[in-house]
Parts: C-alpha cells; sequence; structure tokens
C-alpha cells in the first residue's frame, strides 16, 4: 500500500522536477534511492498554525506542514541548511526556524511566498530562542553581550532595525509576547536560581515565579491568562505553567512525556500541542493525558 | 542624553519608504517602554482664521504602507471644528532618550465607522463612559459638575456607579456602544521628517514629501515617496 501513497505523494511534491528522482523509481525500492517513510523523528518539534490551525514540523531538517488530526506530511522548505523548531508567524506568511549549517547554528527565516531563506539579522550578531510578534513585523529573541551575558532584543524586518529590550548583568533568554502583544515575559538565570519575569503594559517588570531548577520554553495561552513552561528535573521535565491570577498560581499540567526542549503551542485556549519521544502530542487543557498525533513523512534525500 | 548602542544616522542612502521606519522607531519606543506613553504625539490643527493649536494625542495605530496613522476623539472638540475648516495638520513623535523625532504633515479625514467601533470596544469601561459623559473642550463649572454629569449619563444609560464617583459598582451587564460623536481620525502623510540627534547638535534630518488624492472618504492613493537630507 505504502508504495501507492509513496507514488502518489511524490507526483504531489513534484519531486521529479528537482531532477532527483523519476517515475522509475516505483518500481525499485525506495531505500535505494534515499527515500523514507518517517512516523517518529529525534527532537520532533511542532507549530501549530493560527490561520487554517495545520501543524507545522521539523524532519530531517526539513520544514512539514499536515493536519492537526495527523496524516501526510507535506515538505514545504526546499533548502540546503539544516532547519528545525519552525515558529509561524500569525498571518501564516514566514516561518522562524534554527539553521544549521557549514558556518554553524543560526536563526533565519522562510518567506513562504517565495520559499527564500533570510538571516534574522543583518550583523553577526548571535541570536537564540526567536519568537514572533503578534504582528508579525517583529521578532524577538535573546542574543550574548560582549561580557558574554544573554539580553532580549527585537528586530524589525521590513527596516532590519534591531533594539534592546533588556540590560543587565544577568542571563536574560526565552522572551515571548503575549497573544495581544502587550505584555512580555522571559525567563532571567541569575546565580544558578531561574525566574520567570513579567513585563506588563505600562507596569513595572515582576518576577512570577522563581525556582532552582531550570526552566525553559515558555509559552502565553491564546487567552493571555497563563503562561506554560518546562521545569527541568533531573531525569525529565514536567511541563508547567504559571497562572495569572492575584496572587499567581503555578501548577503541572503533565508529568508524564519525555517533552522535547520547546514551548508548546495553542490551537485555542484549551488544546495545546506540543511533541515527546519523538512524536506529536496534542493535549486538552483539563485531561491529565496526551494523545498522539500520528503522522508520516516521506524524506527523499 | 544620546544613547551610543543606536546608529545616529540616517543610511546614506535614504530609505525608499520612511513610513516603515517611522514605524519601526514606534515599536521601539513603545517595546522599550521609553515613557509611559510612548505612543503620544503632538497634533496640531489650524482654524479657520489660521490660528494654530496643539495637543497631545494617543496614536493608537500607525500603518506604513498605504501611510496613515490613526488617534481618537470627541468628534464636537476644538480640533475636529478646525479639521472640518482646514483638514491639514501636523504631528510630531519625540523619544528623548532615544534621540529621535518624528515630523508628519498630512491630511485628515474620518476613520471608517468600523474601526471606530472596534477600537471603542476594546477601551476599558470607565474610557467608553467618558466619551459619553464628557462634552470635550466645552465649558463647565467644577470638577464635580462634571462628575455628576458624567454620573447621570451613565445612570441614564442603565450602569451602576459608585455614590459621588464615576466608578462602576458592577461590571456592566451588556457593551456600552461608541457615541456617534466619537470616533477615529487618520492622518494620511505626504511629508515626513526622521530626526536623529548627533553630537554638537550635528544632527540628522530626511525629509520625504509626497502628493495623496482622494479615492473616497477615508481612503487616498499616493504617489511613491520622495526623499532628501536636510542641514541640522
Amino acid at each position: 500500500m505504502e508504495w501507492d501513497e509513496a507514488a502518489t505523494l511524490i507526483n504531489k511534491l513534484k519531486i521529479s522536477n528537482m531532477g532527483v528522482i523519476s517515475l522509475f523509481i516505483f518500481n525499485v525500492s525506495l531505500t535505494c534511492f534515499g527515500a523514507e517513510f518517517v512516523r517518529e523523528y529525534p527532537n520532533l518539534t511542532v507549530d501549530v498554525s493560527q490561520v487554517d490551525e495545520t501543524l507545522l514540523i521539523d524532519v530531517g531538517g526539513r520544514i512539514w506542514t499536515l493536519p492537526n488530526n495527523g496524516g501526510q506530511a507535506i515538505q514545504i522548505t526546499q533548502t540546503t541548511h539544516d532547519l528545525s523548531q519552525p515558529r509561524l508567524s500569525r498571518d501564516g506568511t514566514k516561518i522562524l526556524v534554527n539553521a544549521n549549517s557549514t558556518e554553524g547554528m543560526t536563526t533565519m527565516f522562510v518567506d513562504l511566498a517565495t520559499n527564500e531563506l533570510y538571516p534574522l539579522i543583518a550583523t553577526d550578531m548571535n541570536t537564540q530562542d526567536a519568537a514572533w510578534h503578534p504582528d508579525g513585523e517583529r521578532v524577538i529573541y535573546a542574543s550574548r553581550n560582549h561580557e558574554h551575558q544573554l539580553d532580549i532584543w527585537e528586530v524589525d524586518l521590513l527596516t532590519g532595525l534591531t533594539w534592546r529590550l533588556t540590560n543587565n548583568p544577568d542571563d536574560d533568554s526565552s522572551p515571548v509576547w503575549s497573544q495581544n502583544g502587550r505584555h512580555l515575559a522571559w525567563i532571567r538565570k541569575m546565580n544558578d536560581r531561574y525566574s520567570l519575569i513579567l513585563r506588563r503594559h505600562s507596569e513595572a517588570d515582576k518576577v512570577v515565579l522563581e525556582s532552582d531548577l531550570r526552566i525553559s520554553s515558555l509559552s502565553w495561552r491564546p487567552d493571555d491568562s497563563l503562561i506554560s513552561f518546562l521545569r527541568h528535573h533531573e531525569k525529565k521535565a514536567t511541563l508547567d505553567a504559571v497562572i495569572l491570577s492575584d496572587p499567581t498560581v503555578t501548577k503541572t499540567l503533565d508529568r508524564e512525556d519525555k517533552f522535547v526542549t520547546a514551548p508548546v503551542s495553542w490551537i485555542n485556549r484549551m488544546t495545546m500541542f506540543y511533541t515527546a519521544n519523538g512524536t506529536i502530542r496534542s493535549r486538552h487543557f483539563g485531561d491529565r493525558n496526551s494523545r498522539q498525533i500520528h503522522f508520516r513523512a516521506l524524506i527523499v534525500e | 542624553m544620546i544613547n551610543d548602542e543606536r546608529p545616529n544616522r540616517l543610511p546614506d542612502s535614504l530609505p525608499a519608504d520612511p513610513m516603515h521606519w517611522a514605524d519601526a522607531w514606534l515599536k521601539e519606543a513603545i517595546s522599550t517602554r521609553v515613557r509611559r506613553n510612548p505612543d503620544a504625539m503632538t497634533v496640531v490643527s489650524v482654524s479657520s482664521d489660521g490660528q494654530p493649536s496643539a495637543r497631545l494625542v494617543l496614536c493608537r495605530k500607525f500603518v506604513p504602507d498605504p501611510g496613515y496613522l490613526v488617534f481618537h476623539t470627541n468628534y464636537q472638540s476644538k480640533k475636529c471644528l478646525d479639521f472640518e475648516n482646514n483638514p491639514r495638520a501636523a504631528a510630531v513623535f519625540h523619544w528623548d532618550t532615544l534621540g529621535r523625532q518624528i515630523r508628519i504633515e498630512g491630511l485628515i479625514v474620518k476613520s471608517p465607522r468600523e474601526e471606530s467601533d472596534s477600537y471603542f470596544a476594546n477601551r476599558d469601561k470607565g474610557s467608553q463612559l467618558g466619551a459619553w459623559g464628557s462634552d470635550q473642550s466645552y465649558p463647565i463649572q467644577s470638577k464635580d459638575k462634571l462628575i455628576r454629569q458624567i454620573r447621570d449619563r451613565g445612570i441614564s444609560m442603565g450602569l451602576s456607579l459608585r455614590e459621588g464617583t464615576t466608578q462602576f459598582t458592577e461590571a456592566p451587564a451588556s457593551t456600552i456602544k461608541r457615541p456617534p460623536h466619537w470616533g477615529g481620525l487618520r492622518l494620511w502623510a505626504n511629508a515626513i521628517e526622521l530626526w536623529i540627534e548627533g553630537r554638537d547638535r550635528i544632527h540628522d534630518r530626511g525629509r520625504w514629501s509626497r502628493n495623496i488624492m482622494p479615492a473616497s472618504e477615508t481612503e487616498f492613493t499616493v504617489t511613491p515617496w520622495s526623499g532628501t537630507r536636510l542641514q541640522p
């Protein structure tokens, strides 16, 4: 059965136009030609489109899309870079990615209208933890300064102008704008202690959580009522959340899955997607367990 | 004080579309919270007898392409009377700590109703009540009288307010509709100047202009920007 599916898929992908393989390969093994079906993938990450609720995943250094209830993944990037951790802009026109090449890892973005890959910033400044502003025109990120400490910066993609949002002797990382673009959260590391900082519009910065364990991968719920994050214990991470009530409440949402270190992606205020053990998982906010979203991706070398 | 982190000049070849630069400067001012109201700008109107007047308003929307900004006001205010007679306006943003200034000149039109409705619906309830309760720019004897007027109008709309104040005793059950005399104004830019503070007052200035022609009640067609560098 998979031969027919592969043939159909390859035709869809117009791979023959790439000069890599042509129709005669359907009579011989896919593997001989470097093609392989994948149903799991190490360090897989997922993001959900706010436009059509499809999923984006990274498999084999490429970015793929698939329905949010699973199924066949379709490759949407064609580049020599090894791409990972896709984050789609809210308008669905651009994807932020980590791009690995012989020159090292950097943050880039793919313009889906042209499929062109662009560096996030024009200078050789290092970038990490990049995330979209909801306006789709700005990207916030962390960057090491001359003293090797991490600060939070922002870049306007149209003009290339950048500006710094934090400047202190500690490490500031993992910045995320709230869904309404008015509040900013990030992680501050000071003397091996981690804090979740919240900068609400027109208010002073506030520590909403402190932890001796490393925390990472912040994500705002769509109604801006809580921030989810990963807390890294000795052997595994738990998915926790700070509920932004007064006072704030911290709770563990999931301690079963083996999480990949990446933010969860919310499709609405009740449903989130994330990856664990190389699989895509979906979880209703009130449920104890997650369910696997099955997918297949045909990787053609 | 000049911030040495930022470039102290515009690019040698001036940007083709200065509104995108202005938009990025405004975003930076908001993101970095340079002051309590980083989107505050001075807007100047001119009366029919040629008397200019200036006031601060908040720029709630900046649309670099096709190139206008939006602020909201009472349509019966002094500035709106001025704009009815003379739709030309000028606006200035100045962020001292960033060492930047934006000057914009152009024509004023009312925002489409839907845009005003959408913005009004997202204002806090107190501000919504204030828009109904205040006859902007008209005289009143005292602050107490103003509070009573706002309260009386709120109560006549079925709102429940604390005794002697304009504060709600409970969240209004129904939405407060936008008053017909309150809404957005669009300033369509036909000239813009970007200014960057320099040492010894050797500032960098770029000025751009273009033609704008009315296409509808709220829209204009525009020609490309033409820019030139000015001496400080």
